[in-house]
């Protein structure tokens, strides 16, 4: 039985654990060969890469970076040294 | 590298190392600190105590800290903790959804299906960072805080579980889910925008 509805295999969960791994630098050599080879014939996991990798694109791009205050630094600075 | 985080280290930094070693290797991390504190807090004020009083237990503890490993992450958990303990309780943020329920709901067989919610590249390139930096803030705590730590801090796994005091293991499946509630709320944002 297969679980995947483009290419008919039965790695699709396999698949997006690894997918996340390669997008979080955490899949180890034989994993990303694994995967780099199964999107070539699988559109499903091809898009699911390219949604996820999106989404990371957009947070790390978009996301608000608080400013910090400016005294902040100076108030710790001075605690430490009384 | 990241040994300093988790195993007791002890040393006898002389009082002018202290200052040093505080200097050079906590004081570089204050901005994204207080970044990560307001994340947390969504408070100005509460922001600036907790990294203050993360800054204050660093220096207390610096004699656990082994110079030239990896600060960040131990300031991170420092600060993590500190939230925990003591701001949590007192927040104004009104109660989120308590994340043991949030994670059993999504704890179950949830991999294929989640994955099958789309978000096309048309229906977001639009999309303003407020809506993003809403749709992250909406987020239980400890789900915003993966995302948090790892995309926008870039810590590894490894170093997020020692951070957290959880398993590897469940560094990826809290990440797995919390990268879903994204989604969803972003793909929701964009029908109702009038995308897809």
């Amino acid at each position: 039985m297969s679980d995947c509805l483009d290419c008919r295999c039965n790695d699709f969960e396999k698949c997006l654990t690894i997918l996340n791994l390669i997008l979080d630098n955490e899949a180890t050599e034989e994993q990303t060969t694994f995967f780099n080879e199964h999107i070539e014939k699988c559109k499903i996991c091809f898009a699911h890469f390219n949604i996820e990798r999106q989404l990371r694109q957009l947070i790390r791009s978009k996301i608000s970076h608080e400013p910090i205050p400016p005294d902040l630094a100076a108030q710790i600075r001075s605690r430490i040294i009384s | 590298m990241t040994q300093a985080i988790d195993t007791p280290v002890r040393n006898s930094y002389s009082e002018s190392k202290k200052v040093q070693v505080f200097e050079n290797e906590f004081m570089p991390h204050v901005d994204s600190m207080y970044n990560f504190a307001y994340k947390l807090t969504f408070d100005e004020d509460e922001a600036k105590d907790l990294v203050q009083d993360t800054y204050m237990k660093a220096f207390r503890f610096i004699n656990s800290f082994l110079e030239g490993t990896n600060a960040k992450a131990w300031l991170y958990r420092i600060l993590k903790n500190s939230f925990i303990n003591d701001y949590r309780k007192k927040s104004k943020q009104p109660s989120k959804v308590d994340y043991q329920e949030v994670e059993q709901y999504y704890n179950s067989e949830d991999t294929v299906s989640d994955a099958t919610v789309d978000l096309r590249v048309e229906s977001t390139k639009d999309m303003i960072g407020d809506e993003i930096t809403n749709a992250l803030n909406s987020l239980a705590v400890d789900f915003r805080t993966v995302i948090i730590l790892c995309d926008l801090e870039g810590f590894t796994y490894e170093e997020m579980a020692k951070i957290l005091d959880i398993p590897i293991g469940t560094v990826r499946s809290r990440l797995h889910r919390a990268r879903n509630l994204m989604r969803e709320k972003l793909t929701t944002y964009a029908h109702s925008m009038g995308y897809n």
